[in-house]
């Protein structure tokens, strides 16, 4: 139907069937699509007793038109009847002082309590007798005395949207967050509400308003983030998070939040820093999440790296270039004067480092390894197996034991031959160390006084 | 009581020293990032120990003493005789290996682990802990153990063999390691947020934190970045490096040419002690 024929529906089913909610609906949903017609404005005050409402659909009306008679002449009714106090709303005793109403920082009277129990208890019977106005005005009632309380809210809300009267619901929830309700879950309503009425742009507001508000817990903070990844908006995500993070920079929960959404865009950098800042909060599980999400940082040896038999080769020769520091120390530090001794030391320092690399940081190079009939070791399982599966949306677990300990696909030597070639090794590396310091280590058996050494009494004298 | 006396004076003094050793230039006394430890750094405490051990069991009672019996001058000079007897005699120096005297190339290590005096041995202790047990964690001990005492061999050689002033003078000290360890540090965890004491840079940081909005506060604790402050120490190091290479040093004193070949050492050595090594920078997977 179009906002034509909703209008006409609404009015027939004001004057004839005499069905105000229905009236309403139509009327609504007739200004939905058409919110310029002045004249369903002034229909849709007659679906209600409430001055205050009625007053705000001419308002509506004669903002469209100024010189409209009739909404001028409902106009100085209203303005007559509200400014004659009502007999039924909350009595005077129950305002707080200022005359506006309470939020849920502000605590409550027993007999304000009581009040609204009843207001709460007549709606009720209202909606038993199938009279959602009524039970709308006693909501409403309530509300008078405390904007935002919680179960008056969830029933009048949850009615209106029933009744597809999600503006007015909206309108209910937005005066609870202008009131400035410290309530989480009035903000999480509004937000689906606002969803539901397509306005994105009030959805967004009001999450950076939850987000900044310094009584919301981490978890609905992080629960916020969640859903705009969802709705694929990571962006927005890590800059309302930045901005929760900025307000409470202690909470280790955000940080680790951050660090993860920021590692799953691939902002590898940025996120360390961030698990860097939990890690270093004191106490709490916190630093423990972050230690362990920072493992997955630190350096594993791959199975290209392990296999290889260059870098095994490297290793052994890093091994000899120590041989030769001794070597060239042994030989008076002159590398000319390198004896066939030295030289035939530093050789077996090659294979002795070879054979003691395979044996401990090298066992699985390619080919060596399945030669000497090595075989793949079987999987590491628990915490091994898990440390190295750390996914940024799980709970983190154990930190891995180490880099050399991940789980590989390489033959490995078997322990025996390892062993063995470790003897070998020291054996090898022992007279290789003999033959390129045989002469520092005749000299430390036989120890020489140095030739000269300052006699402390002449420089004394001299002085 | 007297005791309790010098125990009081010797942490003064511990807190002046400090105050001197970091006012000017910064200390680094802790590295505050990334990857916690995952290993207890025994071998780093190992070292500590024995170089602490070595200078307070056997070569600080000497010096010590000297100067509790200042006023029996003929004791006191045999006990300070004592103490440049075992500097020059198991200390470094080129004599030993060229003329086969003392204990010959057996001073390189004998050397590692001998100390001036006892802020000699505390600046350096300071920076062993600071950069050692990282590069222990990385690496393992018995690796770690072999790098620091290549890196000090490099040292030993690099300072007798560059300086053509050839004089004999002995060096002691495990700086050339320790600076190893720094270079080393610079390669594995560049961006490290490390810890210093530095009274100038809390000064300098009060109208950086006002220009960047910051609210501006005094702190002696400044963090920087490991590759600022190790690149530093690599520049501190270079200058009077490159002077002594081209025209000698006559005197002894500070061997900086000894701290760059060991800086310069620590990153040659440690393409050798990690195989990973290469392979993480490119991939960037430094924390």
């Amino acid at each position: 139907m179009d906002a034509q024929a909703l209008f006409r529906e609404g009015v027939l089913a004001l004057k004839e069937a005499r069905d105000p909610v229905k009236a309403r609906q139509l009327l609504s949903q007739s200004l939905k699509l058409d919110p310029n017609n002045e004249m369903a404005w002034l229909w849709l005050s007659r679906t209600t007793d409430d001055p205050a409402r009625k007053m705000q659909c001419v308002e509506r009306a004669l903002a469209i038109n100024p010189v409209n008679e009739q909404a001028l002449a409902l106009r100085a009714k209203l303005r007559g009847a509200l400014a004659t106090p009502v007999p039924t709303p909350p009595p005077t005793a129950l305002e707080s002082a200022d005359g506006t109403p309470k939020t849920q920082r502000d605590a409550l009277t027993p007999a304000e309590e009581k009040q609204i129990q009843a207001y709460l208890d007549a709606a009720e019977q209202c909606r038993a007798n199938e009279d959602d106005e009524g039970a709308l005005e006693q909501w409403l009632n309530a509300l008078q005395i405390q904007i935002d309380h919680p179960l008056t809210l969830q029933r009048a809300v949850r009615r209106l949207y029933e009744l597809k009267y999600i503006e007015d619901a909206k309108e209910l929830l937005q005066r609870a967050i202008d009131a400035d309700t410290p309530s989480l879950s009035i903000f999480l309503t509004t937000i689906d509400v606002y969803k539901a009425l397509g306005d994105h742009t009030a959805v967004d507001t009001l999450r950076e308003q939850i987000v900044l508000n310094p009584d919301t817990p981490d978890d609905a903070i992080i629960k916020i983030t969640e859903k705009l990844l969802e709705e694929i908006q990571a962006a927005r995500a890590v800059e309302l998070l930045e901005k929760a993070i900025a307000a409470r920079p202690k909470s280790a929960a955000l940080l680790m939040r951050m660090g993860d959404m920021l590692d799953a865009q691939g902002r590898k950098t940025q996120s360390v820093s961030y698990y860097e800042r939990a890690a270093r909060l004191k106490g709490g599980k916190g630093r423990r999440a972050a230690d362990s999400a920072l493992s997955g940082f630190t350096p594993v040896i791959t199975d290209v790296e392990r296999g290889s038999i260059p870098l095994a080769l490297r290793e052994a020769v890093g091994v000899g270039a120590g041989f030769v520091l001794l070597a060239w120390q042994d030989a008076g530090l002159n590398l000319l004067r390198l004896s066939p001794r030295h030289l035939l030391g530093i050789g077996l320092s090659l294979v002795g480092g070879y054979l003691l690399v395979s044996a401990t940081s090298s066992p699985q190079q390619r080919g060596v390894a399945t030669f000497l009939g090595g075989s793949v070791p079987a999987e590491p399982e628990g915490k091994f197996k898990q440390a190295i599966e750390i996914k940024p949306w799980e709970e983190h677990v154990q930190l891995p034991p180490g880099p050399l300990q991940d789980p590989t696909q390489l033959p490995i030597l078997p322990m025996w031959l390892r062993t063995l070639f470790g003897i070998f090794a020291l054996v090898i590396l022992s007279l290789a160390f003999y033959l390129v310091f045989n002469d520092s280590i005749k000299l430390l058996l036989n120890p020489v006084f140095p030739n000269y050494i300052p006699d402390i009494r002449e420089l004394l004298s001299e002085e | 009581m007297e005791a309790f006396g010098l125990l009081i004076a010797f942490a003064l003094t511990v807190v002046l020293v400090l105050i001197n050793m970091s006012f000017i230039y910064p200390l680094p006394i802790s590295d505050i990032g990334a990857v916690r430890y995952r290993t207890m750094p025994l071998m780093t405490y190992a070292l500590i120990i024995i170089n602490s051990l070595v200078f307070i069991v056997w070569q600080a009672p000497d010096y010590y003493r000297a100067f509790d019996v200042l006023a029996n001058q003929r004791e006191a000079l045999t006990l300070l005789q004592l103490y440049v007897d075992k500097i020059w005699t198991y200390g470094y120096r080129a004599i030993f290996m060229t003329e086969g005297q003392s204990i010959g190339a057996f001073t390189t290590f004998t050397s590692m682990f001998m100390h001036g005096d006892l802020w000699h041995l505390f600046g350096n202790m300071i920076f062993l802990w600071t950069f050692g047990r990282r590069i222990e964690d990385a690496c393992g001990p018995w690796r770690y153990l072999l790098f620091y005492l290549c890196a000090g061999m490099v040292a030993n050689i690099g300072a007798e063999v560059l300086n053509p002033a050839n004089i004999d003078i002995p060096s002691v000290g495990a700086s050339g390691a320790i600076a190893g360890l720094m270079g080393a540090f610079l390669v594995l965890f560049p961006r490290t947020q490390i810890q210093c004491l530095w009274f100038l840079g809390g000064l300098l940081s009060v109208p950086v934190r006002a220009i960047r909005g910051i609210e501006p506060a005094f702190s002696r604790n400044v963090v920087l970045p490991a590759w600022v402050l190790l690149i530093y120490f690599g520049i501190r190091d270079l200058l009077p490096s490159l002077q002594t290479i081209t025209q000698g040093d006559f005197d002894g004193g500070v061997s900086n040419l000894a701290h760059l070949m060991g800086y310069l050492a620590g990153l040659l050595i440690m393409l050798f002690v990690r195989k990973d090594l290469l392979m993480r920078v490119v991939q960037r997977r430094t924390a």
